[in-house]
This record gives C-alpha cells, sequence and structure tokens, in this order.
C-alpha cells in the first residue's frame, strides 16, 4: 500500500501517519543514535553534513537501491575537495563505468572489433567450459523426452505462456548463475536472539500454533564458548529434495525467481516433502488451521477465476484487494495452508509479486522486523544480482574482514592475490547433502555435536509455542482432551 | 572426483519405471503375443483384463474419494 | 492325516452351507470394521491432529508412523501369491498347488489394505486420486512416491488378471455346484470360454508369473518401496543400500506367515485337512524359517554396521534402534518361530499345525512392529538433529491402532465373502491329487 494511506492496520510498516513506525532516521539503528554519529563528526574538523548525507546515501548503496559508480560519482567532488584525495573502494567501479562510457562512444569499427572491448577481444573470453546450463539441458532433454512419447516431461516446461503454471519441469532446479534466485544472506554474528523475525513472520502468514516457518535456534557447541544462534528459514534450495519426492507436483520451484513453493489446491498431505527435507522447515496442517480462511486477506479471490483473467487484470485484482494469500499466477500458495496440507516459510511471494505495495516487493516479513529491530542481520534479495543487497552485504563484510585481518601485511592488494571471502566465516546448512541451499551464513557453522538450549528470550517468553507436539496431543482422540 | 549428474543424463524415474520395471511387465504381455501356443484372441482378452482392471480400480477410488471429500469437506 | 480323497464336493462346500461360525465371525468383524469406519470418520472430519502424529524437528513429533508402518506390512503380506503362484506354475512345486489360489487371494486383500491405508494416511484423500493422475506424466520421472503407486498398481491388477484367467476353468466346470444367485457374475467371468483355451491360458499365465515373480518381491517390496526411505538424504536410519534386501526379506516371512494361517483357519473351518495337508504346512513352515532367517540375518547387518563405528548420525539411530524393547521384541519373537521351525525340522514329532500357527502368528507380529518402529524411529533421529526437540517423540495412537484391528477384520470380511463367491482352492489342485493331473505345471517336485 501507499506510505500515504492512513488505513493500513499493520502497526509498524511505515505507512501513513496514524502508527508508531520507528523514529523516521535513515539509520536502522534510530534517531539517537544517529544524533550521536553527528555529534562526533561535529567534534572534527571535517564537514559534518557531507558525513551525514554520505553516510545515508550509504546505506542506500548496502540496500542496492544505487549503484556503486553513482555513490562515488555523487560524492567525488565533494570529497576530493574536504579531503584532498578519494580513495573510496567505489573508484574502481566508478572508472570502469567512465571507461565503458567513453568506448562506446569514440570507438570506430576497427577499433570496436579489435580493442580491449572489441569483438576479438570478447570472444576469447568466452568462457570454454561447453557444459551447457542446466536449464538448457533441461530444456534439451523436454526435447527427447517429448520424442521418446514421454510428452509430460516436455509440457510441463515453461513454455512463455502467461498461463503456464510456470512450475518448471527441473525438479533439480536450474543451476546456471542467470536467471534470478532469491535467497539470503543471514549474519548471524549480528544476531542476538531476539526472535522479532519468528513473530513477525507469524503475523505475515497467520501460521497455526506452533508452526514456526521462521525459527532460531539458540545452541551450544563444544567449539566455541559463546552465545550461538541459528536462524533456520526454509532454504529455498535449487536441488530441493522435497520437490523431487511430491508425487503431485504442490510443492515446485517457481521459474522466475528460484523460490519453492506449495501449491494449496493441489497438495494431498502425503508428508513425503516433510521427510525428505534434511532441515526440518515443513510444517503440515494437522487439524482445522487457528485463523479461518475468510480472516485471510485475499480470500474473497477465487483461484479458478484468477487463473482464467488476463495477467494485468489478474495483477490488478490482487493488489486492489491487497491479497496476501495468492501469488501472481492467481495460485493459492501464500500464508497459512488449509487443512491437511503441507506449509513452510514461502518467502513471501504476494510481496514479490507487488501485491502488498511496491515498496514491500524485494522484502520479507523476517527481514522486515529484523530491520526494525536494528539488528538487520538477515539480507534477502538476488543472490545472483551482485547489485542485491545480500550480495552487497557480502561483499561489505568480506572487506570488512579482509581490512581487519592486519596479519597479512606483505603488501598484498585487495583482490589481486587473497580473496576476501577466505576471511569471512561463510557457510551453507548441510551443504555436503548436495541440496543446493540457497541461504549463506556469516558466522560460526554449528558442529556435529551441537545442541539448541533456551536463548536470551525464549519462545514461552515470546507467547509462541515451541513444541508443537505438546499442542497437538490434545487433540489426540482416545487420549487427550477431547 | 568424478562427476556424474544423474539427473542431467536422465530423471531416474524415466528409467526405474520404463526399463527396470517395465521389462518384466513388457516380457509378460510380449509373451502372451509372440509365446507358444499362439492365440490373437486370448491374448486380447488378457489384455483387456490388464486394462480394464487398471481403469476400474481408478475409477472406484476416484469416486470413493470424491465421496470423502463431499461428506467430510476440509477446512480451507 | 486323512486319508480321504479329495473331490469337487470339497472345495464348492463353502459355496452350499453356511454354518453357526460364519456368522458368529461374520458379526464380529463387521462390528470391528464398523467401530473402525466410525474413528476413521472421526479422523476425516478432524484432521490428522486426531493421531499422535506431529511435525519432525522443532515440533518434537514424527510425522509418519503407524500407518505406513502397517501399509508396507499389508504390501509385505501380499507377495505371498505371487510367491506359491510362481513356485506352483514356474518352479514346478506342485504340493503347494492347493494353496496356491488362497494366496492369490491373500494378495488382493491384503494390496486393498495397503491401498488403504494410503488413503487413511493423507491429509486430504478427497483430492489424492485427482491430484496424482493430473501430475503423472511429470512425477512418475521423479518421485518414488509415483514410482510405489505405479507398481502397487501393476501389481494388483497382474494378480486380478491371473486369478481373472484361472478361475474360468474352474467357474466352467463346476457351474452346476454354484450358486445360482450368482449366475450373472460367473456368466461374464467365463466369457468366450471353451475348453480349447485351457493350454492357451496356462501358458498366458505362465509369463504373467514370470513378470510377476521378477517385479513383486525384486521391485516392489525389495525394490520401490523401501527406496521411499533409502534414497532421502534426511535420516540415517533409511539410508543405504540394505533397505532393499531387507524389506524383501521381509515380504517373504510376512507372505507364507500370512498363508499359513489362512490354510490353518480355512481348512479348520471347511474340512479340507486332506487337501491343504500337514505336508503342505510343514513345507510353508520350512520355508517360513528360512525367510526369518534371512531377515534377522540382515537386521543383523544393520546392527553391527550402525554400532561399530559409524558416523555419528547414524550411531545415534542404531543405538536407539537396539536400546528399544520393542525392537527387542520384535527379533525375540522372530527368533523364537525360527528355534521352533528348525526344531521341528531336526525333529519331525515337534512340528504340529498349532505351532506353527504360533509362529506364523508370531512373525507377523514381529514384523510390523519392526517395520513401524523404522518408519518412526528413522524420523526421530534425522541428520539434522540440532533442535532439543529432537529426538521426537511418538506412539501409536488409539485411532492408529484401531486402524489395524479394522483393516484385518475388513480383510477378514473379504475373505468369507470371496469364499461364498469362487471356489478358493484350484480345481487343478484336485485333479492333482487325486492323480487326474493334466495341469501344464513345468516339472516335477
Amino acid at each position: 500500500m501507499s506510505r500515504d494511506d492512513d488505513s493500513c492496520s499493520n502497526d509498524s510498516c511505515g505507512c501513513g501517519n496514524n502508527d508508531n513506525t520507528e523514529d523516521e532516521s535513515f539509520h536502522p539503528m534510530g534517531a539517537d543514535h544517529e544524533s550521536e554519529m553527528r555529534e562526533m563528526l561535529d567534534d572534527t574538523e571535517y564537514d559534518t553534513d557531507l558525513g551525514m548525507d554520505m553516510a545515508e546515501d550509504a546505506m542506500k548503496l548496502i540496500q542496492g537501491e544505487i549503484s556503486e559508480a553513482e555513490f562515488h560519482d555523487k560524492y567525488n567532488e565533494a570529497v576530493v575537495n574536504e579531503f584532498d584525495v578519494d580513495d573510496r573502494p567505489t573508484v574502481d567501479a566508478f572508472e570502469e563505468m567512465k571507461a565503458s562510457e567513453n568506448d562506446d562512444e569514440h570507438d570506430g569499427i576497427f577499433e570496436r572489433l579489435t580493442g580491449d572491448e572489441g569483438l576479438v577481444e570478447q570472444l576469447k573470453n568466452v568462457d570454454a567450459d561447453t557444459s551447457q546450463s542446466r536449464r538448457d539441458t533441461m530444456k534439451k532433454m523436454g526435447a527427447g523426452a517429448a520424442a521418446l512419447g514421454l510428452g509430460g516431461v516436455a509440457s510441463a516446461q515453461s513454455s512463455g505462456d502467461p498461463k503456464d503454471d510456470e512450475y518448471g519441469a527441473e525438479p533439480v532446479g536450474d543451476t546456471s548463475a542467470s536467471g534470478t534466485q532469491l535467497g539470503m544472506v543471514i549474519d548471524l554474528n549480528r544476531c542476538d536472539g531476539c526472535l522479532e523475525c519468528v513473530t513477525g513472520c507469524i503475523q505475515e502468514n497467520q501460521t497455526s500454533t506452533g508452526a514456526n516457518w521462521m525459527y532460531v535456534l539458540t545452541y551450544e557447541d563444544e567449539k566455541s564458548d559463546q552465545e550461538n544462534f541459528l536462524v533456520r528459514p526454509c532454504q529455498h534450495c535449487t536441488n530441493a529434495p522435497c520437490e523431487k519426492v511430491c508425487p503431485v507436483r504442490a510443492r515446485h520451484t517457481r521459474d522466475k525467481d528460484g523460490i519453492v513453493l506449495t501449491n494449496y489446491e493441489i497438495c494431498i498431505g502425503c508428508r513425503y516433502c516433510q521427510v525428505a527435507c534434511p532441515y526440518g522447515v515443513n510444517y503440515f496442517q494437522w487439524g482445522e488451521p487457528d485463523v479461518p480462511y475468510d480472516d485471510l486477506p485475499g480470500s474473497e479471490n477465487d483461484y479458478e477465476e484468477l487463473k482464467q483473467m488476463p495477467d494485468e487484470d489478474r495483477h490488478e485484482q490482487l493488489v486492489d484487494s491487497n491479497d496476501h494469500i495468492h501469488d501472481d499466477r492467481g495460485q493459492w500458495a501464500d500464508m497459512r495452508p488449509p487443512q491437511g496440507v503441507m506449509g513452510k516459510c514461502t518467502y513471501c511471494p504476494s510481496r514479490q509479486d507487488g501485491h502488498q505495495g511496491e515498496e514491500k516487493q524485494g522484502t520479507v516479513a523476517c527481514m522486515e522486523a529484523c530491520d526494525a529491530a536494528g539488528m538487520s542481520a538477515i539480507h534477502f534479495g538476488d543472490i545472483n544480482d551482485p547489485e542485491s543487497r545480500p550480495r552487497q552485504y557480502l561483499k561489505q563484510r568480506a572487506e570488512q574482514e579482509f581490512e581487519r585481518d592486519t596479519e597479512l601485511d606483505n603488501g598484498e592488494q585487495w583482490g589481486d592475490t587473497v580473496t576476501p571471502w577466505a576471511k569471512l566465516s561463510a557457510f551453507k546448512l548441510l551443504e555436503d547433502l548436495g541440496t543446493q541451499p540457497n541461504v549463506t551464513y556469516l558466522g560460526n557453522e554449528p558442529g556435529p555435536e551441537a545442541e539448541q538450549i533456551d536463548g536470551p528470550v525464549t519462545y514461552e517468553q515470546i507467547g509462541v509455542e515451541d513444541n508443537r507436539k505438546h499442542h497437538l496431543d490434545q487433540f489426540t482422540f482416545g487420549a487427550g482432551d477431547d | 572426483m568424478v562427476e556424474f549428474q544423474a539427473w542431467n543424463f536422465m530423471y531416474p524415474g524415466t528409467w526405474v519405471i520404463f526399463i527396470i520395471i517395465g521389462v518384466p511387465v513388457y516380457t509378460a504381455i510380449l509373451g502372451w503375443f509372440l509365446g507358444k501356443p499362439r492365440d490373437m484372441e486370448k491374448a486380447l482378452m488378457a489384455l483387456t483384463y490388464l486394462i480394464g482392471f487398471i481403469v476400474s480400480m481408478w475409477v472406484g477410488l476416484y469416486f470413493l474419494t470424491v465421496a470423502i471429500g463431499i461428506v467430510f469437506p476440509p477446512a480451507m | 492325516m486323512s486319508s480321504r480323497t479329495p473331490n469337487t464336493d470339497d472345495i464348492v462346500r463353502p459355496m452350499q452351507s453356511t454354518a453357526k461360525w460364519y456368522y458368529v465371525v461374520f458379526g464380529a468383524a463387521s462390528i470391528l470394521a464398523l467401530v473402525w469406519f466410525g474413528l476413521w470418520s472421526i479422523q476425516l472430519s478432524r484432521g490428522l491432529a486426531v493421531t499422535n502424529l506431529a511435525d519432525w524437528g522443532s515440533a518434537g513429533g514424527v510425522t509418519w508412523g503407524l500407518y505406513i508402518g502397517a501399509f508396507i506390512w499389508w504390501v509385505g503380506i501380499a507377495h505371498g501369491g505371487i510367491i506359491l503362484s510362481a513356485a506352483v506354475r514356474l518352479f514346478g512345486m506342485k504340493r503347494y498347488l492347493p494353496v496356491a489360489r488362497l494366496a492369490e487371494l491373500l494378495t488382493i486383500g491384503a494390496l486393498s489394505m495397503a491401498g488403504f491405508y494410503i488413503v487413511i494416511h493423507v491429509g486430504r484423500p478427497d483430492r489424492i486420486v485427482t491430484s496424482v493422475v493430473q501430475a503423472y506424466p511429470v512425477t512418475v520421472h521423479q518421485s518414488p512416491l509415483v514410482w510405489d503407486v505405479t507398481v502397487i498398481t501393476m501389481y494388483m491388477v497382474m494378480t486380478l488378471t491371473y486369478l481373472g484367467l484361472t478361475i474360468r476353468y474352474d467357474l466352467a466346470r463346476l457351474r452346476d455346484d454354484l450358486p445360482n444367485i450368482l449366475e450373472p457374475v460367473y456368466k461374464v467371468a467365463t466369457i468366450g470360454y471353451s475348453e480349447a483355451e485351457d493350454e492357451v491360458i496356462e501358458r498366458i499365465v505362465w509369463w504373467l508369473a514370470l513378470g510377476v515373480i521378477v517385479m513383486a518381491p525384486l521391485l516392489l517390496h525389495g525394490g520401490v518401496i523401501p527406496w521411499l526411505f533409502a534414497l532421502l538424504p534426511s535420516m540415517p536410519g533409511w539410508q543405504g543400500a540394505i533397505q532393499g534386501p531387507q524389506f524383501l526379506t521381509i515380504a517373504l516371512t510376512s507372505a507364507i506367515a500370512g498363508v499359513i494361517i489362512l490354510a490353518l483357519a480355512l481348512r479348520r473351518a471347511y474340512d479340507w485337512h486332506h487337501i491343504l495337508t500337514d505336508d503342505v504346512i510343514r513345507g510353508l513352515t520350512l520355508w517360513l524359517g528360512l525367510f526369518s532367517l534371512l531377515f534377522l540375518w540382515l537386521q543383523l547387518q544393520q546392527v553391527i554396521t550402525g554400532v561399530y563405528a559409524a558416523p555419528l548420525d547414524q550411531r545415534s539411530f542404531a543405538a536407539a534402534k537396539v536400546t528399544n524393547p520393542y525392537y527387542q521384541f520384535a527379533i525375540g519373537v522372530v527368533l523364537l518361530s525360527l528355534a521352533y521351525i528348525f526344531a521341528q525340522a531336526v525333529k519331525a514329532h515337534l512340528f504340529s499345525p498349532m505351532r506353527s500357527l504360533a509362529a506364523s502368528l508370531l512373525v507377523l507380529a514381529g514384523t510390523l512392529t519392526e517395520k513401524i518402529l523404522f518408519v518412526f524411529e528413522g524420523l526421530e533421529y534425522p541428520t539434522f538433529d540440532m533442535y532439543y526437540n529432537t529426538p521426537g517423540h511418538y506412539f501409536p495412537s488409539p485411532i492408529e491402532i484401531g486402524s489395524l484391528v479394522g483393516t484385518i477384520a475388513l480383510c477378514t470380511l473379504f475373505f468369507l465373502v470371496i469364499v461364498k463367491v469362487v471356489p478358493v482352492i484350484e480345481l487343478h489342485a484336485i485333479e492333482e491329487l487325486r492323480g487326474e493331473g493334466h495341469s501344464h505345471v513345468e516339472g516335477d517336485d
């Protein structure tokens, strides 16, 4: 919804005038922190306003709203005036941009063919690796399969037809580097176990008691003495076992952004996805959902009707009705599942598709809650896009680690012989199972003997049921309280 | 490390069902038509039994499940 | 041991008269089945929350339990049909001809119960057919569950076809002794029958048995069913190539145990001691012993591999398994049966049909327990066991246990009905026993 709309009943989304949003500071830690910074800058001999402006734009840079080159360009003159040099790391991006501008404008044909940026150079640089992307292989396989009369596979390919269910036929997923793949970078060092992300997810999705799609484990590990956290959303694996085993194609990967969704209209509740997933992110709707269907925003839309509509009309309908339960295909796949059906973290497709307003696109409820809480541990976005928030964050943290490492003092330059990534403790969960998860963690990896313990904030304290079995036991016939 | 991406070559189910499981079934059916004593009429009759049973099983199951859905509508 | 000569009157007896015990058993089974339907209705309306199942992981439960364990068990029992028919028609063991059709019918009954368990187990049975069928062209290439559905369907229809074809010979000749009220049924069943087809049909069912003996034990119970578990990356207790052979031995043991129980029950009911002779029971008992030995041998493989120096996640599972008293019970009762079977093989006078019956019941109890444990213990000990709520907890709830009673009652009812409709002992068997045998079975015993 638009920022001027006062009718939103969500407390902290930032819309309208009648919420108690956090103070209007650009800094995630709030206006108080901002004034503190301002005071510190005042104490120096340099321009405070320049510093504050650059900080604000630096935030935008991290969030992917402006590019490195733009950031560099905007402040280049002012920085040179103030400091006589501009050695910011963004200079590289800036120079590249300048160079390509010059080339394009002035090169003659000969230069274009044989110069540095010329065709010949480009051809030389083409990757000699002839292995085609998996997506291409699958398309070819589709043709081959069709030839074998196995028409099902071929027809299940995304055909570009807007009415196509866009499931894609590859349960293995597309491992090519091109195409959007939504994922996360989660900085476990910034997480403090506040569980705001858990609450945010529950509120967003109206999940039933104990179905904690977003989950945070505080754990102890013989390897380290410190308090450890593990934030566990669905990993939205590229090679998702849950998708492979689904007998009805309810569990599928959405082609356009690589998120793994459950089609609530088709799922038969066999729970095989839950059994195949090594991470334990699936939560079945064992009984009647806590929140009635009619209370869900968008439930007035009929999914059969939605599918019949042309794309633009459907999109308009979904945006107008602030529909949280259907994605842009008109498929019911968001928010809590109905009885007898499987649910899990969805990466909020109704947000990605713009149904909750443009400003929510590219965000997820858990990240929003984490940002609002001041931690910004969760960074969600297109992990194939170097400009995206998670990628930028990863780069920024890598650079920080590199800087921090004083032992490496033998003249090595950034990017030359030492990759900054080596300094960063980044891992993926259960990577050797081959699921290709799309969540990259920064921080300590849990060892084999890691065990969950109560955190600084317990689930009980925030009123969330942790042991769902305890809750479900009351419904057991003949042994419960019925 | 030898790289054999099984799913790149062919989906497992394709050869599991249509080759591994298939062979005993194809053998049986081909045996009806090609084995001795050869009787096309009876072989076709056997095939009709086979297909008839598949159809009636699934149609019967379909009606059962539709009935379940009517008598016990699930909560959305 | 009776010296009576079997004749056709024997095999039509069930259809011509009904004793008091029939009504009693029918009544009891019906009541139990109705109670089960009542319980099932509660589950259908309130959802699977009425069971003791729950999500694994943070939630502290297991998501598959007795329903799936029992499903596997019933499929195992269903393998009796092909084992006996293959023995008779492919390997020429004419000794078992009298019990072959019974075993085939057990296959139909048991597979029906297995299929029923799938309907009971899923959260949305109302959609199961439409959802599976619409996705089939794609999912058949990738989902082990769909492979399972495919092969079970094939086993069921191949067995039905086998029965449908072999019954023609019997019905055509026994027509006059069969109940008139079912005349339309018999007419359809013997459509186009002429004696000239006998030889051809024998050949056709020979090919059928050949296909099924490869498909069912090796690729169904020793194939797609264990693959449901063994192919997954998530549960170390399930992983591994041993599950195929292990499940196969379960099929073999449960199948023979089921046939022994059925044979003993029916021969008592219809005075068939001279047809389903002690000799047949003895033979089946020995096979039960061999298969039980193989079952225990494969359990040994898993135990030793799991406890010696296995990776940590497999080790937790193995430790939990061997220390579980229910597992010890399962292995214990199979060992006990094996002890008896070995003893009577050494000293023939130790054999008694009642003891074989007891051994069969124990084996069935043991294999059922072991299967249910396999399913839920696997889920209690996942690879990702950091959660404080893992290992999870599970014990079958009253409704789940009710399903066991209900399906056994339904299977009983199935037999009570079928015994009145078709002869459950092949006419060929009677002919063979009378020395009139001209059935085209391979070789000689």
